[in-house]
């Protein structure tokens, strides 16, 4: 009876020692932020010298009221303006050029923003703050620093940014002779998408250095190799 | 009636004695991932248990046996993954998790089985289940497989305790190619109590 006993305890132990280190993943929404970009082709990644970017403002998808102001827009407008002609050595088509017709640009570059509200309770055991949470709806949401147990409101918007590349030469093929009131094919050359940027009161800094890292994928990219 | 009992006492009392040489044993694991394995997670892992039952032959210092085992590894990555081919390329935190569930029948041979230091060789063979997840922003890249593996090992018996013994063993894994996914291999380093 008491190796029995000796051996359920060392048993319960072992496996509640195990699962109290099991590794929790994710603890702050920063650990979910991701760069992510997809292209088609190297060639034509290489083959693109100019862009004509969309200065007024960024798109809005959104259901909730967490995006960027204008004065952020054009923030970060004015840093990605800078950086496609400094980290991507690509040459700037202005407006007038645009519309007067002097210069036809390789790309034309529109940025994007998608805002979506989560939110929901979480049930925290109290004797373990890492325990990945019973009733956890779903993995990769982030944990909090909770302490205690009991029931936990969470609520964060989880924002994309979405830089489009479209590809104006093979835009224009993909649309001849189309009629005025149909809707025209967008070809992307490259697109790039920073998720999880516009959670955490939208730091302008925070999205810069997301364009950083996501036009040096375009590079990454145009380099061809593993 | 009276014979039923006669010969169910009889087998319960044969029961009793083939138990005296049976030994359970409870075991911390660690592993050390290798070839495929250690490319997905480098780490080594202190997060182990296993559960193992053994009964030993009266005539030759040899035991069969069965065991259930968890192993798990983790690691976060940050590198970056660049893919040519699908024309993708990504930053962000990922989170790798390796679970393993080793289901193996053993037989051990035993080099001084009275002796107070007991080395032992022996073999696994049977199923891992093992089930990989890539945690990647608000995504998961989920893997599950029962795969066939075998199970090398050398250990050391030691006769610690009139009431139970201690158990240290190096056990080889190697699970085979199953399905889609490719084999795994790792080596666990294991420390437990006979009993």
């Amino acid at each position: 009876m008491k190796t029995l006993l000796l051996k359920a305890f060392m048993l319960s132990s072992l496996i509640a020692l195990l699962q109290s280190c099991y590794p929790g993943g994710a603890e702050y929404t920063s650990d979910l932020d991701i760069a992510i970009s997809r292209y088609e082709s190297v060639e034509n990644l290489r083959s693109y010298r100019s862009y004509y970017l969309v200065e007024d403002s960024i798109a809005v998808t959104s259901n909730t009221k967490d995006t960027l102001t204008l004065v952020q827009q054009l923030a970060v407008l004015a840093n990605v303006d800078t950086q496609l002609q400094g980290i991507l050595e690509l040459e700037k088509v202005t407006k007038t050029e645009l519309e007067s017709g002097a210069k036809v640009p390789d790309l034309f570059i529109q940025l994007s923003q998608i805002a979506v509200q989560q939110s929901g309770f979480v049930w925290q055991p109290p004797y373990y703050p890492g325990y990945p949470g019973w009733g956890y709806p779903g993995w990769g949401y982030p944990g909090y620093p909770w302490y205690g147990g009991g029931y936990s409101y969470y609520s964060y918007s989880n924002g994309t940014i979405l830089f489009d590349f479209i590809d104006v030469e093979q835009t224009t093929k993909e649309n001849e002779g189309i009629g005025n009131d149909e809707v025209p094919t967008l070809i992307l050359g490259w697109q790039g998408a920073l998720n999880g940027v516009l959670s955490r009161a939208n730091s302008v800094p925070l999205i810069n250095e997301g364009v950083d890292v996501l036009f040096d994928q375009y590079n990454t990219a145009k380099a061809g190799t593993e | 009636m009276k014979k039923y009992i006669i010969t169910l006492l009889l087998g319960l009392t044969g029961f009793y004695a083939s138990a005296q040489q049976s030994d359970f044993i409870l075991t911390y694991q660690m592993a050390l991932p290798l070839g495929n394995t250690s490319d997905y997670i480098s780490s080594f892992s202190g997060r182990g248990v296993g559960l193992e039952w053994k009964k030993h032959l009266l005539t030759t210092p040899v035991s069969y046996g069965f065991s259930v085992n968890w192993n798990v590894l983790y690691q976060k990555v940050d590198d970056r993954y660049n893919s040519p081919e699908e024309g993708i390329v990504a930053d962000g935190r990922q989170y790798r998790y390796h679970n393993t569930v080793p289901i193996l029948l053993h037989a051990n041979y035993y080099f001084n089985e009275d002796g107070i230091i007991n080395p032992f060789v022996g073999v696994g063979l049977g199923t891992y289940y093992i089930n990989q997840r890539t945690s990647f922003g608000q995504w998961a890249f989920i893997e599950q497989n029962w795969h066939f593996g075998i199970a090398p090992e050398v250990g050391v018996v030691a006769d610690v305790s009139s009431s139970f013994n201690m158990l240290f063993t190096i056990r080889y894994n190697h699970a085979f190619k199953a399905g889609n996914t490719t084999d795994h291999s790792y080596l666990g380093f294991n420390v437990g109590f006979v009993f």
